[in-house]
């Protein structure tokens, strides 16, 4: 009983993680239908900019606070950027976006490595994030954990609330389903085009600084992150927030389910788990949470 | 009339005769049949990467042709490295284990021998038993065999799988991205049974031609990915031409409409699917003996990405674009980061390029997808059409 909440607790932090990293994919993957493979790097930039912020300013409780921020103003700029120089004039071949943003996340990774050198940089959490919260004996977590989880709820309620009950998300919507139709009603789809690309972006740099928390900094940081966040956002159904918490729970529920009856081996746990995903999709070719309709386009 | 298969390939001859004349020139100019201008590790180099022309023929064909933008091509290529690197270890290790037991007093019998040989493979991951995957590694021609067999096989079940649920775009590439993945997770594990991190390696030596120099090896070698490649190129070509090739361009242009015609789309795309991966895999096991090491890190998802990204830089949809693709970027690369090319110094800054290689290749790509999506190869119809216009 105890292992299996123990058990619970690990897969529901490893399953906030996956949230978090794949969230801001769900939107400009999800919602835009833009393969951004240089989101990877935007989570690494966000976690840079805490260890540079964490430079400037010692204190780490006051650091997180204003790395969260800068973060999010950091990636945010980077992808309204990246969104107007590049991906603005892809839309119509979504294949060739994927290689224009692969070249930009060589480009960025190699850069961080110019600039951060090879090794780890610390991201160090505030002290009262240290330790963890022991239940008993076998169950316990860590608070940095539950802090990961808490953000990620956050940025669920926070997303649904943009979406759902904003004039930002409806706009987002409607540029979604039909951008000529959207304009012809006096949205301007450029516009938000770029902020929804933007705040995806700008959700990686955030998701950022928290796995920098507990990950190691390197300039590899994105790319161990950016093939799960795909198949998270695939498996749960592309074009909705719901879908994304859906893949994420899935998969972190199984990786850890995997681990649990080969604990010496992560690599196998990963290994089984694409490959079950690998299986899933043939069954559910539209992810967990399907659009219908006309939404659903192709 | 029917034309003939060169008649409406002009390009094909074209390519032959460039083939040929390079091929001349790398023997007449290597340190084993000529002039010694080219030393042995260039001509290993020059080798290697008509091998990596071949997997981006096999590249062209599947995406540019078929439209299907496969992340996993470069796993293939390595499968059929692994494959032709346990027959080459094996023998190798045979060989030292024999020598080194021939003085001891009792002749050693086979188990001995078999033990021995596997202390000395997988003694650096642990163990020293041979793991069922090796079951044939002593024999040359089921190496080889497997070498076809294996990506083949993969590539078939993974292929028959998705292309029977529709997975069709960009769902396509993140999924054959995961198998890649999967794959080499896999064999980073020590107990995957192909050495975990370490890969295979010695490869280099190939057992049975001890005598020969390895300037003569890399010749030898040089010839046959030349060879492979010249194979592959017109096994592409003729693919391509005719009505076979017509289906499968118009799959990449509108699948729908194809289905809808009748044809069997699943069929058609699996048969380009598998087709290529085989091209793939022997492409490897071609490579990896010059290479002389495989680990599980050449085949990680950012190998077969570079792949696509040959293939659009050379210009994908013409066979001769992912070529020159594949031999400019593979070429240039090692030149850069191999610390030949000259540092810019820009006063404040001092641009080395080894660390800035990688910077100028992921923006330059981004510019030729901007700019020019038909890649270089999009320079030569420019230049014919100029032509044509005068």
């Amino acid at each position: 009983m105890n292992q299996a909440l123990d058990l619970g607790l690990d897969a529901l932090s490893l399953a906030s993680i996956y949230f978090l990293a794949a969230i801001g994919l769900a939107i400009t993957f999800g919602v835009m239908g833009v393969i951004n493979m240089a989101h990877g790097e935007f989570i690494m930039m966000g976690a840079y900019t805490g260890y540079v912020v964490q430079q400037v300013v010692p204190d780490y409780t006051l650091s997180i606070i204003i790395a969260l921020p800068l973060a999010f103003a950091v990636t945010f700029a980077a992808g309204v950027a990246m969104e107007r120089l590049v991906i603005r004039h892809l839309y119509h071949r979504p294949l060739e976006t994927l290689l224009a943003t692969f070249g930009i996340s060589v480009a960025l990774q190699q850069i961080a490595k110019n600039i951060f050198g090879t090794q780890a940089r610390p991201l160090t959490s505030p002290a009262w994030l240290d330790g963890a919260w022991v239940l008993n004996d076998v169950v316990s977590i860590s608070y940095i954990r539950i802090a990961i989880f808490v953000l990620a709820l956050i940025f669920l309620t926070l997303l649904l609330f943009v979406l759902n009950r904003t004039r930002l998300g409806l706009e987002v919507r409607a540029v979604t389903q039909n951008p000529r139709m959207a304009a012809s009603m006096g949205i301007n789809p450029d516009r938000i085009n770029m902020l929804t690309f933007g705040l995806g972006s700008g959700i990686a740099g955030i998701a950022g600084v928290a796995i920098g928390l507990f990950a190691k900094v390197t300039s590899e940081l994105g790319s161990d992150y950016i093939v799960q966040s795909f198949m998270t956002v695939v498996v749960g159904g592309v074009g909705n927030i719901w879908g994304t918490l859906a893949g994420a729970t899935l998969i972190g529920f199984l990786q850890k389910g995997i681990e649990f009856f080969n604990p010496s081996n992560t690599l196998a746990a990963q290994t089984y788990m694409i490959i079950f995903i690998i299986i899933f999709i043939q069954f559910r070719p539209r992810g967990i949470i399907a659009l219908k309709g006309r939404a659903a386009g192709d | 009339m029917k034309r003939s298969f060169i008649a409406n390939n002009p390009s094909v001859l074209i390519f032959i005769a460039c083939l040929g004349l390079f091929t001349l020139g790398v023997t007449l100019m290597s340190e084993a049949f000529g002039t010694a201008v080219i030393s042995t590790s260039f001509v290993k180099t020059l080798g290697k990467t008509l091998c990596l022309c071949l997997v981006a023929i096999a590249m062209d064909l599947v995406w540019g042709y078929c439209g299907i933008l496969s992340l996993g091509h470069f796993a293939f290529f390595g499968l059929g490295g692994y494959m032709i690197g346990m027959w080459l270890m094996y023998a190798r290790t045979e060989q030292i284990v024999v020598a080194s037991l021939a003085n001891a007093e009792i002749p050693p019998t086979a188990q001995e021998v078999t033990d021995a040989i596997g202390n000395q493979i997988f003694g650096v991951v642990g163990g020293s038993d041979f793991p069922a995957i090796w079951a044939f590694a002593d024999s040359l021609a089921i190496q080889l065999a497997l070498v076809v067999l294996v990506p083949g096989l993969l590539a078939l079940v993974f292929g028959w799988l998705a292309f029977r649920s529709r997975v069709t775009g960009v769902y396509l590439s993140i999924l054959t991205q995961a198998m890649t993945l999967a794959l080499s997770l896999y064999l980073f594990q020590n107990d995957s049974g192909l050495r975990g991190n370490n890969g295979l390696s010695g490869l280099q030596n190939i057992p049975g031609a001890e005598a020969i120099p390895q300037s003569e090896i890399s010749i030898y070698f040089f010839w046959a990915s030349a060879l492979a490649l010249l194979l592959g190129y017109l096994l592409a070509a003729w693919v391509v031409s005719g009505k076979f090739g017509s289906v499968v361009r118009g799959i990449r242009d509108d699948e729908a409409r194809v289905r809808f015609l009748g044809y069997s789309v699943e069929g058609y795309k699996l048969f380009v699917f598998t087709l290529t991966a085989v091209i793939a895999g022997i492409a490897g096991a071609l490579y990896y003996p010059q290479a002389g090491i495989i680990n599980p890190a050449e085949i990680a998802p950012i190998a077969s990405i570079y792949l696509a990204v040959w293939v659009a830089i050379g210009g994908r949809g013409r066979l001769y674009g992912a070529v020159i693709g594949a031999a400019t970027v593979s070429l240039l690369s090692s030149w850069f980061t191999g610390g030949q090319a000259p540092s810019i110094n820009l006063g404040f800054y001092t641009i080395d390029w080894v660390d800035w290689w990688l910077v100028l290749l992921g923006f330059s790509f981004v510019l030729v997808t901007l700019f020019a999506p038909k890649g270089i190869g999009g320079l030569f119809d420019y230049l014919v059409r100029k032509g044509d216009a005068k």
